[in-house]
Formats: C-alpha cells, sequence, structure tokens
C-alpha cells in the first residue's frame, strides 16, 4: 500500500472518529443508557503506530493568546498527537495538534477539550495573571 | 359656618379618604392579600433564580380545577435548604403566581409560616452548615442550569480562565487580573447563594472568602454589572436562565476551566441559545436544580399539594393534557435532563455520558433556539434509521 493511499484511508478512519465524536449520543449507541464513565475507546480509533495522520476536517481549537475561534476555524491536524493506548501494533489516535479530543469523551478532560463545533475564546493564563507562580500554579489566597 | 358635626363629619370623610389612599398605594403591605386566604396555598423557600421555573409550573397548579398555590420566598439557596433542615418559619412577604404566571405578593403570618419545600441549584451538602441529608428529606434533582460569569455589554472581554476568576473573586484588587481589579466593580453574591458555591467548587475560593460587592439577588448582579461606573473592569456571575433573559444588558463570558485549552460559553457560540456546551459536557459550571420536601419512608413527598408540585416540575408525573411540562421548563431558560447528553450525580462531579430514555434534543434546540437541524415527523414512519423515534414532532435517537 503506498504511503498516499495509507495516508487517505488513516485520513478517512480519523475523520469517522471526529464525526463520531461529534455525533449526539455517539459513545452511547448502545442498549445502555448511561455509558460506563471510563469506557475504553472504541475500536474503530485505532491506528498503526508511528503513522503521521493528515486531517484536514475543520475544528475549534486552542489559539494560543486570547482570541476567538470561529468554528469553522480550520485547524488541520498534519501530525495527530498519538496519545492513550499504545497496543502492539496498534495506537489511539486522539488528540488533535490543536489539544482538542477526537474520540467519544469518558473523562473530565476529554469532556472539557473534545473538538465539537463550538466557537471557543482563549484566555491566556501566562500573560493575564502575573500572580501566577513560576509553574503556573496558583499562589495561596491572602 | 361649619358645625361640630359637620366639621366632624368631613374630618371622617377626610381620613377615610387618606386611609384609602394609603391601602391603594402600591407597595404597601396592607394591599397585599394573606397568603393564607389564597386557594390551598404551599409554602416554599430557596434561591431566586429559579423563580421562573416555579412561576411556569405554580401557573398550572392555579390553574387546576382545585387550584393550589405555591407561595416561596427567596432569601437564597442554603437559607432555603437550612430552614427546611431547621424547621425555621418564614414571615414578612413572599411571591405567589396566578394562572399566567405573573408573580404576585401576600403577606405571611407574623408569627411565621412553615415551609414544604425548598429549592436551590446546588446539592444540600454543598451549602454551608449542612453536613448531609437526613432520611426524611428527599432530595428531587429538577432541569439543568448553568453558571455564568458576566460583564457589560460595553466591555471587550470574551472569556475568563478559572485561574483568573481565582484571582478576581479570591484576591479582589491584589489579583493583577486585569481588567477586574476595581473590588466596587466585581460583583458576588454571598456564601448562601448557588451560584457563589458553584464558583467556589469550580474555583477553590472558599465561598466566605469572596471580594467585591455583594449584588444581593441575581437582579441584583445584573443591575450592578449593567450599570457599572467603567464598564471595562465589571464583573459579576449569574444563573444561565437569568442571564439569558438579561442578554440586552449583560453578555455571558466563555469560560476556560482548568486544564481546559480554550475558554467556552454555556452556548455554541456566545450569541445562541442552545446551551450545546452544557448538554455536551464541554462547558463545567452546570447542575440540575433541587427540589428537598419531607418525605414518609417509601419515599414519597409527605404533604400531598407539594407532591403534585415537585412532581409536575421534576418531569416525575405528566402535567394533564395539554399541558407540557419539557416545554415549561425549556420556556423558563433551563434545559431537561432529556435534552442532555452527559450527566453528573454531585455539584461538579465527573461527568459521564449519557442518552436520555426519551430523547427531547430536537425538541429542545426547536424551542430554545427557534430551528433544529432534525427531522420533522408525524410518526416513526417518517424517521430515517439514524433517528428512528418521532419525539414531539422531531426524529430523535432513540
Amino acid at each position: 500500500m503506498s504511503r498516499r493511499h495509507e495516508g487517505m484511508i488513516l485520513n478517512s478512519l480519523v475523520c469517522a472518529a471526529l464525526a463520531c465524536a461529534l455525533a449526539t449520543g455517539c459513545g452511547d449507541s448502545t442498549s445502555n443508557a448511561d455509558a460506563a464513565p471510563d469506557n475504553a475507546a472504541p475500536l474503530d480509533f485505532l491506528l498503526p503506530v508511528d503513522t503521521a495522520v493528515p486531517v484536514d476536517t475543520a475544528i475549534a481549537v486552542d489559539a494560543g493568546a486570547d482570541a476567538t475561534v470561529a468554528p469553522d476555524a480550520t485547524a488541520p491536524v498534519d501530525a495527530a498527537i498519538v496519545d492513550l493506548v499504545r497496543g502492539a501494533d496498534l495506537v489511539v489516535v486522539c488528540t488533535a495538534d490543536g489539544g482538542c479530543y477526537l474520540c467519544p469523551p469518558s473523562s473530565d478532560p476529554q469532556f472539557l477539550n473534545q473538538c465539537t463545533a463550538a466557537t471557543c475564546s482563549h484566555f491566556d493564563n501566562h500573560s493575564r495573571l502575573p500572580l501566577l507562580t513560576g509553574d503556573g500554579g496558583l499562589p495561596p489566597l491572602p | 359656618m361649619w358645625t361640630r358635626s359637620s366639621r366632624s363629619g368631613r374630618r371622617r370623610l377626610s381620613l377615610a379618604a387618606l386611609a384609602l389612599g394609603v391601602l391603594c398605594a402600591p407597595g404597601v403591605a396592607r394591599a397585599n392579600p394573606d397568603c393564607s386566604s389564597l386557594p390551598s396555598p404551599i409554602y416554599g423557600i430557596g434561591g431566586s433564580s429559579h423563580q421562573p421555573l416555579i412561576a411556569k409550573f405554580a401557573a398550572v397548579l392555579a390553574g387546576q380545577t382545585s387550584p393550589v398555590t405555591v407561595v416561596y420566598q427567596a432569601p437564597g439557596a442554603c437559607n432555603g435548604i437550612n430552614a427546611l433542615l431547621g424547621s425555621t418559619t418564614i414571615s414578612g412577604t413572599a411571591t405567589y403566581w396566578d394562572t399566567s404566571a405573573v408573580a404576585h405578593t401576600c403577606n405571611l403570618p407574623t408569627a411565621g409560616q412553615a415551609v414544604t419545600f425548598a429549592n436551590m441549584g446546588i446539592t444540600a451538602t454543598s451549602c454551608p452548615g449542612v453536613a448531609s441529608l437526613p432520611s426524611t428529606i428527599g432530595d428531587f434533582p429538577g432541569p439543568i442550569s448553568a453558571y455564568e460569569l458576566v460583564v457589560p455589554l460595553q466591555s471587550s472581554q470574551q472569556s475568563i480562565s478559572a485561574e483568573g476568576v481565582y484571582f478576581v473573586y479570591g484576591f479582589g484588587a491584589t489579583g493583577q487580573a486585569s481588567p477586574w481589579t476595581d473590588e466596587t466593580q466585581i460583583i458576588k453574591r454571598d456564601q448562601n447563594s448557588a451560584a457563589t458555591v458553584f464558583i467556589s467548587l469550580a474555583t477553590g475560593v472558599p465561598a466566605l472568602k469572596f471580594h467585591g460587592v455583594d449584588g444581593k439577588s441575581n437582579t441584583g448582579v445584573v443591575t450592578a454589572v449593567s450599570t457599572a461606573a467603567t464598564p471595562e473592569k465589571a464583573i459579576g456571575y449569574l444563573s444561565s436562565d437569568v442571564a439569558d433573559a438579561n442578554r440586552a444588558t449583560v453578555r455571558p463570558l466563555a469560560y476556560q476551566h482548568f486544564g481546559q485549552s480554550c475558554g467556552y460559553w454555556a452556548d455554541s457560540t456566545a450569541t445562541t441559545f442552545d446551551k450545546a456546551n452544557v448538554r455536551d459536557g464541554q462547558y463545567e459550571l452546570w447542575g440540575a436544580t433541587h427540589f428537598f420536601a419531607a418525605i414518609d419512608n417509601t419515599g414519597k413527598v409527605t404533604d400531598a399539594n407539594t407532591k403534585t408540585f415537585i412532581d409536575y416540575v421534576t418531569l416525575a408525573t405528566a402535567l394533564p393534557a395539554p399541558g407540557d411540562g419539557v416545554k415549561l421548563q425549556i420556556a423558563s431558560g433551563n434545559i431537561p435532563t432529556c435534552a442532555m447528553h452527559v450527566k453528573r450525580t454531585t455539584d461538579l462531579g465527573p461527568v459521564q455520558s449519557y442518552l436520555p430514555a426519551a430523547p427531547c434534543g430536537c425538541y429542545f434546540d426547536k424551542l430554545a433556539t427557534g430551528s433544529t437541524t432534525c427531522a420533522t415527523c408525524a410518526s416513526n414512519a417518517d424517521c430515517p434509521s439514524s433517528a428512528p423515534t418521532c419525539r414531539n414532532s422531531f426524529c430523535e435517537v432513540r
């Protein structure tokens, strides 16, 4: 299989994953109304290890400094960050370049950072909060 | 010439006219009916933010063949649950609603009136002074609402992070979280407010240590923020139903929680009303409305009329036809649980995916925003396989 074809297939898979993540109740498509909070990622999201995954789907992501990001802002995920489960031959690709979470979320950080069509507005803690500690933490209250 | 009797008669007439004028003057307590004189009153106490919700269901009860009047006093969320638990009576005046959900004021007994339910936007144990809920008091969750940081329309600010809120409300002027460094324009609520408790839980600032000026009520916060002397420096927080109802004067900020890469509004954009980010868990500051009442050993509310009210407002019992409880919850600015895609069981507790037994997301979108992308239907036969069930004239996924 050529690199190009491999990339196209992977692109489709990740786009399907994104579409699934965006779909209402996608993670709840079983007959169980209340999905367990720590569902393992479905196999649809497993991709070969060490594969660059081009994703041309538009998603709303962190824009760095304070900025409002429109839902259709293009955030190409040329090098999708590979994270989570690393099996013998497969890994789960869930995190896009800009930091949003592509797979069906199952933990609070994943829900908060899921890739959706919502507009967001980044608040740059580093530049706006001079009293943050050196490691970005919060000092005790006075 | 005035005779003694004529002077006396005119004096009596003048006094009568004066008395009539006093009695008819707006805002004079004597003009209000006694709450006890209203049809089958039930008495509640709690927060101010969910009065639009209570009003709509109170109107249903007021319109029954055997009318029931919901009488409510709103000194603050935690004051409500503490009054119910401590059997504290209420006095002074209270609000009741007619069949059109129009609010009126009535006079409570001078000696005090017992309450049969409490309402607030947080769980009981999030309130100061409530270590646990006794087995004799039931907790009946209602619709979902969110809490939002708000600024004046004239402000240029778009978002704030949890860390930013920590410095604004935890440090005040010394927090250097520009532009919110003027404590006279940082508007807060006291520690008995559900909104304060929520912001406190989210950011780690103890409710008693909030800096700023107490807005006293949701309405007070709206007024203080919207009329701030320097709009850019003003900030407050509200329940989303109140914030939505006042978008002509205040604007919600996107909120970026700890560990979140971007700030999000409760809605998918700053100007919509779809509550998309609450419904899918991307917005952190949301929770259920709670109603509390005395229960028997089977978990049933002991006071019959209070039970009817709580069953209706929590959708445990459908309204008599043609009533539509889901529609009333949406119309009051809340989110029925059937429109949610996530759930949590404690205030700001872990979020879990959720697929309601009878989803109403399409219906919510239509009523809250005026449009939906869902297919319309008259029966299941009209629906695609991806959304096969026709509910409220829309094809839902189940």
